[in-house]
């Protein structure tokens, strides 16, 4: 197989994974939920927020999850406060709603329902990918953070010390339709695994995918 | 090489272009002009707009080219309507009598505009020229105003290719202390794609290190 041929079985994987993504959100939280972008980037690291449309300034809230065996490297899911905020009192149903008067930016039960919510779409990820190249892909516990995205995404790359190289992006954009959610999913493979995955690519992939 | 080494060149390409473009625009502005981003996208056609942050139903304006050779495809360069007033002043330096911003570009606005996909060609063609020695030819630049989906379109010129996925350079380029910003893509097409892969060699990366 050639590169182009092998660049679009990848690409249909990440199409298929974030479509899984979007499924599994809807059928979990009886939402509609769209996959309104899929796409694969190479892009230096530091350029990640920017590329994402996150200024430099804003502080997002995102969880991110590393994963590693046969391949390694981290999930990010991004959101907007009020994105956050919105899903969260989904996800919650209305339990654990605070008084506005001393309420942090986000509560604790606001905060573990994103880092579930970011274990959801970290599975759907892995599992299609695992099912696809036939590997095993060990997911770890979840993070929450609320910071500016430039540091959300250091902090999950500080293993790889990527950072400044150009890294392989798996860059989803998931909508929840009937509330105004937006979340990013950004899925960062090394490209020691990035590599494997080429190698494992055959014909057959492409039927799997 | 592997394919992640090879990608990487072509990344590399990529970046130097769009870093020749910054540099070609700055000293036709006489401003400091800063590649905000470069990268490398693999995406379905018809999601482009919205990767570039353009609503679908937001009318742009850009210029497009089409190359062909050894590498065969498209540039483009979109601005918001309101960008491409502004650098259409800028280019023309008030040789332009009336200025109009009823979304309507006069002919000299028009061909200012198209110059800038000139470069932005020419960069990406010579890049390739320069490490793969390839000869690409380049048509001349069209102007449209339109939704920004019609203008990719209009640009790929295998109308068919709409709902297949793309391998597009996209750059963000920014005029310094202004609010211009400029989206630079490149689209080659598959085939030739292929053909760079094909004729990467560790010999390119030499290359593309002495340009860096």
């Amino acid at each position: 197989m050639n590169e182009i041929e092998k660049l679009s079985a990848i690409k249909r994987m990440g199409e298929d994974s974030a479509q899984k993504i979007a499924e599994s959100m809807s059928t979990m939280f009886g939402l509609e939920v769209e996959m309104a972008i899929s796409s694969i980037n190479m892009v230096a690291t530091d350029n990640i927020p920017k590329f994402t449309g996150v200024t430099n300034e804003a502080i997002v809230a995102g969880s991110y999850i590393g994963f590693s065996g046969f391949l390694s490297g981290s999930v990010l899911c991004i959101l907007s406060i009020e994105s956050a905020r919105e899903i969260a009192s989904i996800l919650l149903a209305g339990m654990g709603e605070e008084s506005s008067e001393e309420r942090p930016v986000l509560t604790e039960m606001e905060q573990s329902s994103i880092t579930e919510l970011g274990n959801i779409i970290t599975s759907s990820f892995i599992d299609t990918w695992a099912n696809t190249l036939y590997v095993e892909v060990t997911q770890h516990p979840p993070a929450f953070s609320c910071d500016y995205m430039s540091a959300i995404i250091n902090a999950s790359l500080m293993d790889s010390s990527k950072v400044g190289e150009f890294a392989f992006m798996f860059d989803s954009l998931i909508s929840v339709t009937d509330h105004d959610v937006d979340l990013e999913v950004l899925v960062l493979p090394d490209l020691e695994s990035m590599q494997k995955i080429f190698d494992r690519i055959v014909i057959s992939t492409l039927d799997a995918a | 090489m592997n394919e992640v080494e090879k990608l990487g060149a072509i990344k590399h390409m990529g970046d130097i272009a769009a870093t020749n473009i910054a540099g070609s625009m700055a000293t036709m502005f006489g401003v400091e002009v800063e590649m905000a981003i470069s990268s490398v996208n693999l995406i379905a056609v018809d999601s482009i707009p919205r990767l570039i942050g353009v609503a679908d139903d937001e009318i742009v304006v850009g210029s497009f080219i089409y190359f062909e050779g050894f590498m065969s495809g498209s540039a483009l360069c979109i601005l918001t309507t309101q960008s491409a007033y502004e650098v259409a002043g800028i280019l023309l330096e008030g040789m332009e009598e009336e200025s109009v911003s009823d979304g309507t570009f006069t002919g000299m606005q028009q061909s200012a505009l198209t110059e800038f996909t000139n470069i932005i060609a020419s960069s990406f063609i010579d890049i390739w020229a320069n490490t793969l020695n390839a000869e690409v030819t380049q048509h001349p630049p069209a102007f449209a105003r339109d939704f920004m989906a019609s203008i990719i379109d209009e640009s790929l010129i295998d109308a068919s290719k709409a709902g297949d996925f793309a391998f597009m350079f996209d750059s963000l380029l920014s005029v310094t202390g202004s609010d211009i910003s400029l989206e630079v893509l490149v689209l080659p097409e598959m085939d030739s794609l292929q053909m760079v892969f094909d004729n990467i060699t560790p010999r390119t990366i030499d290359n593309l290190q002495s340009q860096l």
